[in-house]
């Protein structure tokens, strides 16, 4: 089965038992987990509003785009709704929707006041509730194929963090030269925001949907998150980490599509523990050094899975 | 394009930006009865704090998103989280509410800064996270729709505004030009996207809002996607084309100065001169162009711009469409969104674009297409802004290489 029909499958099981009838999802990366189609990335916070709408009895998945262009085989040209300025037409889609008007709990990703009373209208019976847990939670717990995007992700993260690293010229050059260099090894959608700052680079990208990124101080003496990564193996609590943390700024948290839970710092995440197959970044910064590693954890221990620079 | 008014100078002043951008934001939460606004969204954000949003990936943007909070009568917003270093506000730690810890920190921290109005007062909201719902955030509180008052801000920019977004346009523009030498047979999109890239960084952009746009089109629409319109498919992902001779490449993106957006289009041809038959698209998209900007006025309906471009290139066979693409519009706003109001010429239908009018301090993107089918056909995007006596261009201009302007 293919990588996005069996995120699909997870995700839909996972819903259906939460007592999910019906899921609206707004948020590209549970988008892109749950549909499999490749769209226009933009950067940035968006509204909530109905992109990805997804029958939990059938495994219908109906997708806001007016193309086919980057959309999987298995959903069909009548599954997608093309795009649309007219609030009345989102109402009669969702309205439209097979399972809407019967559903009894409409799942969604996020919430607004102006969603919240079109959701109502449209689904008079169904409670509407939050379910961004339960798909955050399918997500935690990475497929091989998955671990390999982001393998494949971090390298051209790596591409932009090396041509940094050895570009002569002051930071925002330097920092030009990363970019540009990511965008020729495959990437020009960052994750987060790069970093050159001295001997510090910090480079993520979003490639093929899966996040990959590292963070190094050049010359660097030791690695402030060594620490950590050693900490990071299955059921080790938020708490274990903390205790492996150097002092200063650190922090462990999910990575796939994008930053994602389990998110462990100073502050939150306490109670989370790790299971294997999860993908972390792993980040310290201390005493005037940096570094940030993808870590895989498995039974056997943790996998720097991102790579070491020239 | 055709008669303008005379510009204004366009400097950025950021202290009257920050000073006339929260004025409007106090007398519209006046005119909606709002004792608080709590904002999520990071152009909303920015607007009521001038705390720029980065140009990350959803995820990120929304994991360690700033939060603004606006009294109703206060001098000035909080800020939870963000970079307060230089701004007017009043700072508060960071909360991370896409996770339940951090959704019950946001509802402790807004109870202490509402104080009373957080029980029965009217509190606008422009989003919420699962986790804000989990943990009952603002449940005490009467919720209003803040995207409502946030378009009503928006609408009409003040000179600085208008300022921010001419630099965008122009910075983009001049990119673009390093951008189109690159253009030659056997280049990837990929290289495109680095050089852009690299140069945007040098214009003194660092950010980039949507995925570079570089899309080689089929000259027949069978040839291309599949369509919910049985239209054009544009813009689709980007993937990575090899063009070659010949190849028409329509060209879109966007990037922000001071969280203002830049809309540049425009439509090349790979390694040769148009044909005869591309060089006719672009003027007849020349003549829409120009159509459309002589109904530019305040006080004109949305309908009479899109009737005026539609009556410079009226329907022939076998396309009968209007001279715009059919899933987006004639004309969309720019801001600190990059597709804002105004809209003209949407599905929201020909009652909608009756019953709206322009208005001094509309930003205005025109976009119109042409299309014959076979030959292939011309997409490009000028921005405007209305005044009180007509429009001024926004960005300094772009030339049509390599379509050549009728003299």
């Amino acid at each position: 089965m293919s990588l996005h029909l069996q995120r699909r499958t997870r995700a839909v099981d996972a819903l259906a038992a939460a007592g999910i009838d019906m899921m609206v999802c707004g948020r590209q990366d549970h988008i892109n987990y749950i549909a499999g189609a490749h769209q226009l990335w933009t950067a940035g916070t968006r509204p909530f509003g109905p992109v990805c709408t997804v029958n939990t009895a059938t495994g219908e998945i109906f997708l806001l785009s007016t193309w086919d262009e980057g959309v999987p085989d298995d959903i069909d040209l009548d599954h997608l709704h093309g795009i649309t300025w007219n609030g009345a037409v989102v109402a009669r889609r969702l309205a439209a929707t097979p399972g809407m008007a019967d559903a009894k709990r409409v799942g969604v990703d996020a919430w607004s006041p102006g969603m919240a009373g079109l959701l109502g209208a449209v689904a008079p019976n169904a409670e509407v509730v939050p379910a961004d847990d339960v798909l955050v939670r399918v997500r935690r717990i990475k497929l091989p194929s998955e671990v390999d995007l982001i393998r494949a992700a971090g390298a051209v993260a790596a591409a932009g963090a090396a041509a940094a690293t050895a570009h002569p010229g002051t930071d925002a050059e330097r920092l030009a030269a990363g970019v540009e260099a990511m965008a020729l090894a495959g990437s020009s959608t960052p994750a987060g925001e790069p970093e050159v700052c001295g001997s510090i680079v910090d480079f993520s990208c979003i490639r093929s949907h899966y996040e990959g990124g590292l963070g190094r101080t050049a010359g660097g003496a030791s690695r402030p998150h060594a620490g950590l990564v050693q900490a990071c193996v299955p059921g080790a609590t938020g708490q274990d980490l903390r205790q492996a943390a150097p002092d200063g700024d650190w922090l462990v948290r999910g990575s796939g599509m994008g930053f994602e839970p389990p998110v462990i710092n100073a502050r939150y995440g306490a109670g989370e523990a790790l299971e294997g197959n999860m993908v972390l970044s792993v980040s310290a910064r201390t005493g005037g050094e940096y570094a940030r590693d993808t870590v895989l954890v498995t039974e056997q221990g943790p996998e720097i899975i991102s790579l070491e620079l020239p | 394009m055709t008669a303008a008014t005379a510009a204004p100078a366009l400097e950025l002043d950021v202290g009257r930006l920050r000073r006339e951008r929260y004025a409007k934001l106090q007398a519209q939460m006046a005119a909606d009865g709002l004792d608080a606004l709590v904002l999520l969204h990071g152009p909303h954000v920015a607007y009521a704090t001038d705390c720029l949003p980065e140009a990350v990936d959803v995820t990120h943007a929304s994991a360690t998103r700033p939060i603004a909070v606006v009294l109703a009568d206060h001098p000035q917003p909080c800020l939870l989280g963000g970079d307060p270093d230089g701004l007017d506000v009043d700072p508060h730690p960071t909360v991370w509410p896409e996770i339940d810890e951090g959704a019950a920190d946001l509802g402790t921290r807004l109870q202490s800064i509402l104080g009373r109005r957080a029980r029965g007062g009217r509190v606008g909201i422009d989003l919420m996270t699962g986790a804000m719902r989990r943990t009952g955030v603002l449940s005490a509180a009467e919720i209003a729709d803040a995207a409502n008052t946030m378009a009503a801000v928006k609408l009409h920019k003040t000179i600085d505004e208008l300022a921010c977004i001419h630099q965008a346009q122009a910075r983009t523009n001049r990119a673009m030009a390093t951008v189109a030498e690159a253009l030659v047979p056997g280049v990837r999109r990929s290289e495109l996207a680095a050089v852009f890239l690299r140069r945007l960084r040098e214009e003194g952009i660092d950010a980039n809002m949507i995925d570079v746009i570089f899309q080689p089109m089929a000259r027949r629409m069978a040839d291309g996607p599949r369509t919910t319109t049985g239209h054009l498919a544009f813009p689709t992902w980007s993937g990575d084309p090899v063009y070659a001779e010949g190849d028409l490449v329509w060209v879109d993106a966007g990037s922000d100065y001071h969280g203002y957006a830049s809309d540049f289009g425009r439509t090349w041809v790979v390694g040769r001169p148009p044909t005869p038959g591309e060089q006719r698209c672009f003027e007849r998209w020349l003549a829409v162009m120009d159509a459309a900007c002589t109904a530019i006025a305040p006080g004109a309906a949305f309908a009479e711009v899109c009737a005026a471009a539609a009556d410079a290139d009226p329907p022939r066979p076998p396309d009968g469409d209007r001279p715009w693409m059919p899933h987006f519009y004639l004309v969309h706003g720019v801001g600190l969104e990059s597709a804002e109001m105004p809209f003209l010429g949407t599905d929201n239908g020909p009652e909608f674009d009756a019953a709206h009018t322009l208005a001094p301090g509309m930003v205005m993107v025109l976009e119109p297409a042409i299309w014959e089918d076979g030959t292939g056909g011309y997409r490009a995007e000028e921005i405007v802004a209305v005044t009180e006596d007509g429009w001024i261009p926004l960005g300094g201009g772009h030339p049509y290489d390599p379509f050549e302007v009728p003299t």
